[in-house]
């Protein structure tokens, strides 16, 4: 019993020894020659172990991780916060308006990079949905959904790497959307009336592309690149998956719509060209991009109906807005 | 010791660089305990978050009163585990992931020719009883002192060593028992 204590005891001093590094096996066994042969085989599995426990986070991971953090400590010194736990949906929508016209869109920009799962995805989406919204002209919508599609092309992408494939359903079935939509507006030809028809539409008080922000990121855009460069003007978009600048439109209130109509016909010959180069862009890559998730072991069969169903609604709905935009 | 105190004194009371030096200097102890405990990097980097999360939200309440800060961490971590185990449970089967990460890119060769041996180290651990898995993993994964371990699981030292040693003999017994068992 009296030598079972003692071994115990010595186990447990090699042990610690090992784990902080100070001892290797040969110099704890060297100590107690005694107890060597017994030692030997319980210290190989402790190191063993300890190597087996030797994990580090990915950088991606941890750069993810601290920007949430940041994020949830930003958020805790406002109060007011606590209001959103409680918010319908229609006040969200109120809010995340706000902080894209009023405040700038920093905190929105913030959320353009979460991924689905993630607590501000829903801000995400809802930001998305409502520049869509609040975009006057088809052609702007038109780049929009591109957009739009490239990121839940990029999201899925990354679900798949991530195995998190959960949500892939969803962000199939947007993508999906999102064809139809462009598709629609190639269809009813607006997106070629709506250049032709600028020029008056500048005219009056309404809603209409005038200067351009080009905003173009990658996926290794640094997320401490996000919250050190708000956006100060209202809706802008970024995409995770194409360095193709995308021609994002301010909306402008009646006191700039004489300067933007001074450059008018300029600019919407600009903007035909910038649109047909995203649209030709588009239908090169993310056809290609979807094949690829088709072809993934880990994307579900049900999934992968949904994306058959995009890749083949994607050829037909570009093909129909370059048609539309050479026009 | 007396400056991780300090820090959470001051995290106490508000001062969010605090935290942040805290986070950072628990931030992998936790996620090799989750990664260790769950064997699903995924899960355990989500349910990582959710503990400096829960941590962030609950400092304010934190006494010490003979718990130190990285043994209530821990309380978290585990209590977060244990949630997420709870909901998995109640889901149809979703099966682990039982490959470990890659430990350093830069050691790709490496790692992938040690990995297979690991898995059948991180299987064995199943053989082990639920306290004997807890110990090993705030251990060899969460880097506790014995007394940090014995304040987390609400155990004494001699507790924590005694399952620590009936741990290392029973993963021993298991690996030689298995194909392998010559290795070991």
């Amino acid at each position: 019993m009296g030598n079972t204590k003692e071994f115990d005891n010595i186990f447990n001093e090699c042990l610690e020894h090992l784990l902080t590094g100070q001892e290797t096996i040969e110099q704890c066994l060297q100590r107690y020659p005694a107890y060597a042969k017994e030692l030997e085989p319980l210290l190989r599995t402790v190191v063993l172990m300890h190597k087996v426990a030797d994990v580090k986070p990915s950088e991606e991971f941890r750069a993810r991780a601290r920007y949430q953090m940041q994020l949830k400590m930003a958020q805790a010194e406002s109060p007011k916060k606590r209001m959103t736990r409680v918010m319908p949906r229609w006040a969200v929508a109120v809010c995340t308006a706000m902080l894209v016209f009023v405040l700038g869109g920093s905190a929105v920009l913030a959320s353009q990079n979460v991924m689905p799962g993630n607590l501000l995805y829903a801000v995400k989406l809802t930001t998305e949905n409502l520049q869509v919204r609040l975009t006057g002209s088809e052609e702007s919508k038109t780049e929009l959904y591109v957009a739009m599609s490239n990121e839940r092309i990029a999201e899925m992408d990354w679900m798949v790497n991530n195995n998190k494939t959960q949500n892939l359903q969803a962000a199939a079935q947007r993508l999906n959307n999102y064809y139809t939509s462009i598709g629609e507006i190639a269809m009813t030809g607006e997106t070629k009336t709506a250049f032709s028809s600028s020029a008056a539409a500048s005219a009056g008080p309404i809603a209409t592309p005038s200067a351009t922000t080009m905003v173009a990121t990658t996926q290794t855009q640094t997320i401490a690149a996000l919250t050190t460069e708000p956006v100060t003007t209202g809706a802008t978009y970024t995409t995770l998956v194409n360095t193709t600048p995308i021609i994002i439109p301010d909306t402008v209130n009646s006191n700039n719509i004489a300067a933007a109509g001074s450059s008018n016909n300029m600019s919407n010959s600009n903007r035909a060209s910038q649109l047909l180069n995203t649209l030709n862009s588009n239908a090169a890559t993310q056809p290609s991009e979807i094949q690829q998730l088709l072809n993934s072991d880990k994307v579900p069969d049900s999934v992968k109906t949904t994306l058959r169903a995009a890749l083949a609604q994607s050829n037909v709905v570009y093909q129909s807005a370059i048609d539309n935009a050479n026009h | 010791m007396q400056e991780e105190l300090n820090l959470v004194q001051r995290a106490r009371q508000g001062d969010q660089e605090a935290f942040a030096r805290l986070y950072e200097a628990h931030f992998d102890k936790i996620f090799r305990y989750m990664v260790l405990k769950i064997r699903n990097q995924t899960e355990a980097e989500d349910i990582t978050q959710q503990v400096f999360v829960k941590a962030y939200e609950s400092i304010g309440s934190y006494q010490s009163q003979g718990v130190p800060f990285t043994a209530w961490l821990f309380r978290i971590a585990h209590n977060q585990m244990v949630d997420y185990v709870r909901k998995q449970s109640r889901k149809p089967t979703v099966p682990l992931d039982e490959s470990l990460p890659i430990r350093d890119e830069t050691d790709l060769e490496h790692d992938v020719e040690t990995k297979i041996e690991m898995e059948k180290v991180v299987l064995a651990t199943k053989q082990l009883t639920q306290a004997q898995r807890e110990v090993i993993s705030l251990r060899f994964a969460g880097g506790l002192s014995i007394t940090e371990a014995a304040k987390t699981m609400r155990k004494s030292e001699g507790a924590i060593k005694a399952l620590q040693h009936s741990a290392i003999l029973s993963l021993r017994k298991t690996l030689l028992a298995g194909e392998y068992g010559g290795k070991y």
